[in-house]
């Protein structure tokens, strides 16, 4: 019974937030909001056992992205156009009556079609995971979901570092710059934050590890320990230090390449000599997996960093 | 046992949820930036307690990914984007 | 029920009154520097009781030494977050007589 009650909490915190989201006076309250939103939601992936999930999600949907959203809010702010009365929401009542059906339809069609969906699911048998424990034996490490997405779907987990490449490289083209030499050096803050991340540092590293090593056997990984890798080299930014710029250029790029270039050469390697793209030797998957998932906590970590990196202001764009 | 555990956890829940309504009404900017705060501490301790209420262990390195994700937020919230001018305090 | 578990039980108890009178003190106090004060100690104070609860519950040392190690990280990042807040509220109100 307290599970069901948490749960309904949950859900009513979920939709509560999601409606005051879109609701808000100004675009700062919006986008505190969201971030809430999004750390409410990270605590229902705890609720419902997955661990990495939430993780994935604290660190993606609420932490970077609201930071990404309160940079452009900065940016608006100070170009000036950031106008205080800018939503100017319609209320409902106002809404031409076709516009207000079609929504209500779509809604109600949505939650019947979901609704009947998981009611049907309650009825199958156990999904995957009893394929997945069968297999787990051959599969080069412990944990499920770390054996799901670096061995039975390692495809996807390949096209996501694709992904995650093409957006680096999309954010830079539009800002018209090819490296991140080209930003202006950090704005330097209180000494407190400095000292507090020069202490921190070292335990993000370790966390970092520490996630990466546990995604043998425990809820963690490789992309949980690259947003962890990623948020601290965004944290030295923030703290005026000159983070991944202290980079040199040619390391830069390697690492954001390196995951995607280690399924290549893994896949390349196993097509040569078996004929199937990305299939792993029973024997020395354990190695081939912990090797992928260094290479791709890299870059993860750099691709996150240097996403962010990429929206701050370039020296050309400084008033003088 | 772990009942004991839910709905201390759900009780945080509603205590994070009565702070929201300050985010939603705060007349200032430092009003809407006390959310941060107020996750950093409740969301961990939520986290916490879940971990023993479920038994997962995993849920406890997701309380300190939270904490060193919080930090960023925080940060963020109060960040300049331009050095400040010359007539204020460095 | 054995007594750690009883002091587990008060431990989170006493806690959870510590997040109440917190956020209770953000709700009700007039200003923004009171309430971000508010907010820090008790929130801090109540989250230290849960953890010594939950410490007193599962008796092994590798979960004591994360929940203790869990509790120093938030201690630092909450007592910055305190002050970067404050620090803003501060800019915020001597910028202002300039505007004006």
């Amino acid at each position: 019974m307290t599970d069901t009650l948490f749960d309904m909490t949950l859900c009513a915190a979920l939709i509560l937030a999601a409606w005051r989201v879109l609701h808000s006076s100004d675009h700062f309250q919006a986008v505190v909001l969201f971030i809430t939103f999004g750390l409410i939601l990270a605590l229902a992936w705890v609720r419902l056992e997955a661990p990495d999930i939430a993780i994935a999600e604290a660190a993606v949907g609420a932490s970077l992205a609201g930071v990404m959203l309160l940079d452009a809010l900065r940016v608006m702010r100070s170009v000036g156009k950031e106008h205080e009365q800018e939503k100017r929401w319609t209320s409902v009542a106002k809404l031409p009556s076709f516009h207000l059906f079609f929504s209500f339809a779509t809604v109600l069609i949505l939650s019947v079609v979901l609704i009947s969906a998981v009611t049907e699911l309650s009825d199958a048998q156990g999904g995957l995971t009893d394929l997945v424990h069968a297999e787990l034996e051959g599969s080069g490490t412990k944990h499920p979901v770390t054996a799901v997405l670096l061995n039975f779907r390692g495809y996807d987990t390949w096209i996501e570092l694709g992904v995650l490449l093409l957006a680096v490289l999309g954010v830079l083209s539009i800002r018209e710059c090819s490296n991140l030499h080209s930003l202006a050096p950090p704005v330097a803050t209180t000494i407190v934050l400095e000292n507090l991340v020069r202490g921190i540092m070292p335990l993000v590293l370790l966390v970092s590890g520490y996630l990466l090593w546990r995604g043998g056997f425990a809820p963690g990984g490789a992309f949980q320990a690259g947003v962890v890798l990623g948020a601290g080299c965004i944290l030295l930014w923030m703290a005026g230090h000159r983070s991944l710029t202290m980079l040199h250029d040619a390391t830069w790029r390697i690492l954001l390449i390196l995951g995607f270039l280690a399924f290549l050469a893994l896949g390349s390697y196993s097509l040569l000599s078996t004929g199937v793209f990305l299939a792993y030797d029973r024997q020395y998957a354990s190695i081939q997996i912990f090797l992928l998932e260094s290479a791709a906590t890299l870059s993860i970590g750099t691709t996150l960093a240097g996403l962010m990196l990429a929206l701050q202001p370039l020296k050309k764009d400084l008033p003088r | 046992m772990h009942h004991f555990y839910l709905l201390m956890a759900m009780f945080l829940f509603l205590t994070i949820l009565a702070g929201l309504l300050r985010v939603f009404i705060g007349p200032t900017k430092a009003d809407r930036m006390l959310a941060a705060q107020l996750f950093t501490t409740t969301g961990t301790a939520i986290c916490l307690l879940l971990a023993e209420a479920l038994q997962l262990d995993g849920v406890r390195d997701t309380a300190l990914v939270f904490v060193i994700l919080s930090i960023m937020a925080v940060a963020a919230f109060v960040r300049r984007l331009e050095p400040k001018n010359p007539g204020g305090e460095p | 029920m054995t007594i750690w578990n009883i002091f587990s039980i008060l431990f989170c108890l006493a806690g959870g009154a510590f997040f109440l009178a917190g956020v209770v003190g953000m709700l009700r106090f007039p200003d923004a520097m009171s309430r971000l004060h508010a907010l820090t100690k008790a929130d801090n104070l109540g989250l230290g009781f849960i953890v010594v609860g939950l410490c007193l519950r599962s008796l092994v040392v590798p979960v004591i030494i994360k929940l203790l190690l869990i509790w120093l990280t938030v201690l630092l990042a909450s007592s910055t977050a305190c002050f970067l807040v404050g620090n803003y509220i501060l800019q915020e109100a001597e910028e202002k007589p300039q505007e004006n």
